[in-house]
């Protein structure tokens, strides 16, 4: 539903005395296709390009080259992104309500339908209808994050792009935010990428991970056959760190 | 004080309660620890159970509007709170490393600067031999000599974490009090800070207090562990037990929170 051909961005950094130039590839030519209502992972470490194969697919950054585009001709890509840091993300001055609502406000809709909608997105994520009055400071880091993904499917996007959405949760939250988003990935239309550092994460909800390394996806498969077989030095290297994490705990 | 010929534990907390002002509820109520010399203990909760407040508490950090009631003992000697006794102990017998190592060094001065200024402040030693130590201190935890002559922010947060942990061992103290040091860190660098902090323990034999909401380094860095819920202590013990047999449900469910691999047997439950 949605593919990307040849995905590629560049940054050039000027550093020293005579300002030469230093270019990053940051995502060099990604081939990905996620499909309606999939959950898809995009695994990797720090540096390896997530964050801006995320912006790329949300049109939130044009790439140096390829493209990002719906699988039927013509139509363009509605897509929504929830970032890392719900605090944030979320406008303090406004209502949680006027939030959740605005990607519905800038598109037109009725006062009294925003409203009724909003709700709705809020019971959606979890959250009492009367959260729709409280501002961002009342919530916990877990609500606000709810709250913003609440945002992101409020205008029925084909795509939303979670940005580690967890990583400043503390474990309990980060595990209630992330089987929300696999239940409303298996509910709705609407795809979801996943990013994140952390595969045993990915795997628990994604329906396909794609790993990341130095800006290019060097394998894609699902949870298990990454977990169980990989086949790369990247996915291996993420395996072990998992496996290291959970050494300790009971199963 | 010990009445039967054994030293005073490192650290004794007794019957502490710390409330914020105008706060409704204490934030830590009535807890209870010890942490013996050369020991580990790790405090484990959700956000908003008191951890840091408590750490805070230990190392005469809170704000000048909480209330602190309940004893701090350290090396049997009591501190009371804001006491004047914490300016001598800090650095040289008790020691913090903070989240967010970003925020804990100073972004205009070299990593080296920074490091060498431990030994120039509170040891009064020259100039370019406190440079010469900052190296050797940032390749015993695994940095390039090179990382001296860098500012924070061309380091990796596992790279400045693991700076601050040197830092924070650098004057072998009693005590070392860490405070969420995986929680800005990816899977990867998380996994190295563990290790770093693992060494620096073994090294020094300084005993190490770890705060984290994360029960899986806990579990690889102390030998026990407190679990925290609105303020109070709710369960103790040694750390592999209170993984294999939890009692109270905020252990089961921070056990039950860390992200777990697919089995190979079953192919994907979890």
């Amino acid at each position: 539903m949605i593919e990307t051909k040849d995905l590629s961005r560049v940054f050039v950094r000027r550093s020293g005395l005579l300002r030469r130039a230093d270019v990053v590839r940051a995502v060099d030519g990604v081939n990905l296709s996620v499909a309606e209502g999939e959950v898809f992972g995009l695994v990797g470490r720090s540096g390896s390009g997530k964050t801006t194969l995320g912006l790329m697919l949300c049109g939130a950054l044009a790439p140096s080259a390829g493209e990002v585009r719906a699988s039927i001709p013509g139509r363009a890509v509605r897509s929504h992104m929830v970032f890392q840091d719900p605090r944030e993300s979320l406008n303090p001055r406004l209502g949680v309500g006027e939030i959740v609502a605005e990607p519905l406000r800038i598109a037109g809709v009725s006062k009294a339908e925003r409203a009724a909608r909003a709700r709705e997105a809020l019971g959606k994520v979890g959250l009492e209808p009367d959260a729709a009055e409280r501002y961002p400071f009342e919530l916990s880091g877990g609500q606000r994050q709810r709250v913003a993904i609440a945002r992101s499917m409020i205008g029925r996007p084909d795509l939303v792009v979670a940005d580690e959405p967890t990583s400043m949760l503390d474990q309990t939250a980060a595990a209630e935010v992330l089987s929300l988003l696999a239940s409303l990935g298996e509910e709705g239309k609407t795809a979801f990428v996943l990013i994140t550092h952390d595969l045993a994460q990915a795997a628990g909800v994604c329906d396909r991970i794609g790993v990341m390394d130095e800006g290019q996806l060097v394998e894609i498969g699902r949870p298990e056959s990454i977990c169980l077989d990989p086949q790369t030095a990247a996915s291996r290297a993420l395996l072990e760190a998992a496996r290291t994490r959970e050494a300790p705990l009971p199963r | 004080m010990p009445d039967n010929g054994q030293p005073a534990p490192l650290l004794e907390v007794s019957d502490l309660t710390v409330v914020y002002g105008g706060a409704p509820r204490p934030a830590v109520e009535g807890a209870d620890l010890v942490l013996e010399r050369a020991g580990s203990l790790g405090l484990a909760g959700e956000s908003g159970s008191g951890k840091s407040t408590l750490a805070h508490a230990v190392l005469g950090l809170l704000p000048a509007t909480a209330r602190r009631t309940g004893t701090v003992r350290f090396a049997g000697a009591e501190l009371a709170s804001g006491s004047a006794a914490y300016r001598t102990l800090r650095w040289k017998r008790m020691s913090v490393v903070l989240q967010d190592a970003m925020n804990a060094f100073n972004p205009v001065v070299t990593m080296g600067e920074q490091i060498a200024e431990i030994w120039t402040t509170h040891q009064r030693t020259g100039w370019r031999e406190a440079l010469e130590k900052a190296q050797g201190l940032v390749q015993r935890v695994g940095l390039e000599s090179s990382a001296v002559d860098r500012f924070p922010f061309e380091l990796s947060g596992g790279m400045r974490q693991r700076a601050a942990i040197a830092m924070a061992v650098a004057l072998s103290p009693d005590l070392v009090v860490v405070d969420e040091p995986t929680s800005a860190l990816d899977v990867l660098s998380a996994n190295t800070v563990v290790d770093v902090i693992n060494a620096a323990r073994e090294e020094t034999g300084a005993a190490f207090l770890v705060i984290s909401h994360d029960i899986s380094v806990i579990a690889r860095t102390c030998a026990r562990a407190c679990v925290l819920r609105e303020g109070r202590v709710v369960e103790e013990g040694e750390t592999p037990k209170l993984l294999e047999a939890p009692e109270h449900e905020v252990t089961r469910r921070l056990i039950l929170a860390i992200p777990r691999l697919p089995l190979a047997e079953t192919g994907g439950a979890s």
